[in-house]
């Protein structure tokens, strides 16, 4: 009874953890940034992605002191980790396929399936961000305390660097040029720069509206093979997405391919008018990884 | 692509005028309009009920629908 009961966790141990979850959830937040697409939203989307964050981190940081122990099944818990993943990258996509019918213009499957796969590797971040701190703390034990949390917390750093950079996606400004375009209504025919865009404007409320408030946008892709890419339909979809979502819409969307130039345009009515943002909005419009083709690979 | 589109497709009216020889018309509605002014005041009402888009035919036909 008198007998001192042995550590459940030794203090090294402890620290190892506490820096490794630390770090590993300071790569989910670094890399959970909420910019123009205003998505995750504030607050609650980010909340979540957070602790799921945290969760990955923790899991990546014990996994040291667990094999330490002898406690080899413990392993066991990143293959349940990767399981939980995948059910984020599910629960991101339903929700967003949720949301389609509520949107200006749908997001598409290509965009949705895009987005959920990045919230999916966000994670991996966080894991393998801890796994580097965790790893490297244990490695360095004989420097000492100090020096160790040191060590442990720049090569987690140098591990998210590399990683966040390595999977960093192009844009659509990577690829082309964009620039404004003039609207031109022939009668009940709207034309953009000379490239026939709808047939549809039959009553005059319609011309004037388009032609007044009508806004519209050429995207150029800056070598042929980018065409591919480029024009596209999950990648049109996402650039009008991009566009409505930002400015709204009042009313008509169109997106149409000129064959003879590879010219892509876009023409809509938004509520808010303002072309400079708008072709920001359109350059920063992510390169979808399942329309990227690599004409090397086609030889 | 045009406007509305998580809304359904397809062609809604038609609204012609008496020298229109419309011999079927599937699911859609056709009226005919006494004259011009006429039509063009049926089409723009029931486009704006629909939200629907107008095409105007060579002939002076006038297609209400949703692309």
């Amino acid at each position: 009874m008198g007998e001192k009961s042995p550590p459940v966790i030794s203090t090294d141990d402890l620290l190892i953890i506490i820096v490794a979850t630390l770090m590993g959830t300071l790569a989910r937040y670094m890399t959970l940034r909420l910019d123009y697409r205003q998505y995750p939203s504030h607050p609650n989307g980010r909340m979540i992605h957070l602790v799921v964050g945290f969760i990955a981190a923790a899991i990546g940081a014990v996994a040291i002191p667990a094999i330490k122990s002898n406690n080899f099944t413990a392993v066991t818990f990143l293959a349940l980790a990767i399981q939980n993943f995948r059910d984020v990258r599910k629960s991101e996509r339903e929700s967003l396929k949720d949301l389609e019918t509520t949107e200006f213009t749908p997001r598409g499957n290509a965009y949705i399936d895009g987005i959920a796969k990045t919230f999916e590797s966000r994670n991996y971040f966080a894991l393998i961000v801890s796994l580097v701190t965790a790893t490297t703390m244990e490695s360095a034990k004989y420097l000492g305390l100090f020096p160790k949390t040191i060590l442990g917390v720049v090569l987690g750093y140098a591990a998210f660097y590399f990683i966040s950079h390595y999977s960093k996606g192009k844009t659509v400004g990577d690829i082309s040029s964009i620039r404004e375009a003039k609207i031109e209504v022939r009668n009940t025919e709207l034309y953009v720069e000379n490239i026939f865009i709808s047939n549809l404007l039959g009553t005059e409320n319609a011309q004037k509206l388009i032609s007044e408030e009508g806004i519209a946008v050429i995207i150029e892709p800056t070598d042929n093979d980018l065409r591919i890419a480029l024009e596209n339909y999950g990648q049109r979809q996402a650039i009008l997405f991009e566009a409505t979502r930002t400015f709204g819409i009042k009313r008509y969307h169109f997106t149409r391919r000129d064959f003879s130039t590879g010219k892509v345009v876009i023409c809509f009515v938004p509520i808010i008018n303002d072309v400079d943002r708008l072709l920001a909005v359109v350059k920063n419009t992510p390169l979808l990884e399942s329309v990227k083709k690599s004409p090397a690979v086609m030889n | 692509m045009s406007s509305e589109s998580n809304k359904a497709t397809g062609i809604f009216a038609a609204v012609a005028l008496s020298h229109h020889k419309i011999s079927g018309s599937g699911n859609a509605f056709v009226l005919e309009a006494r004259d011009l002014d006429e039509q063009n005041q049926l089409t723009i009402e029931i486009a704006k009920a629909l939200k629907a888009d107008v095409l105007k035919l060579s002939n002076g036909l006038n297609i209400i629908l949703r692309a």
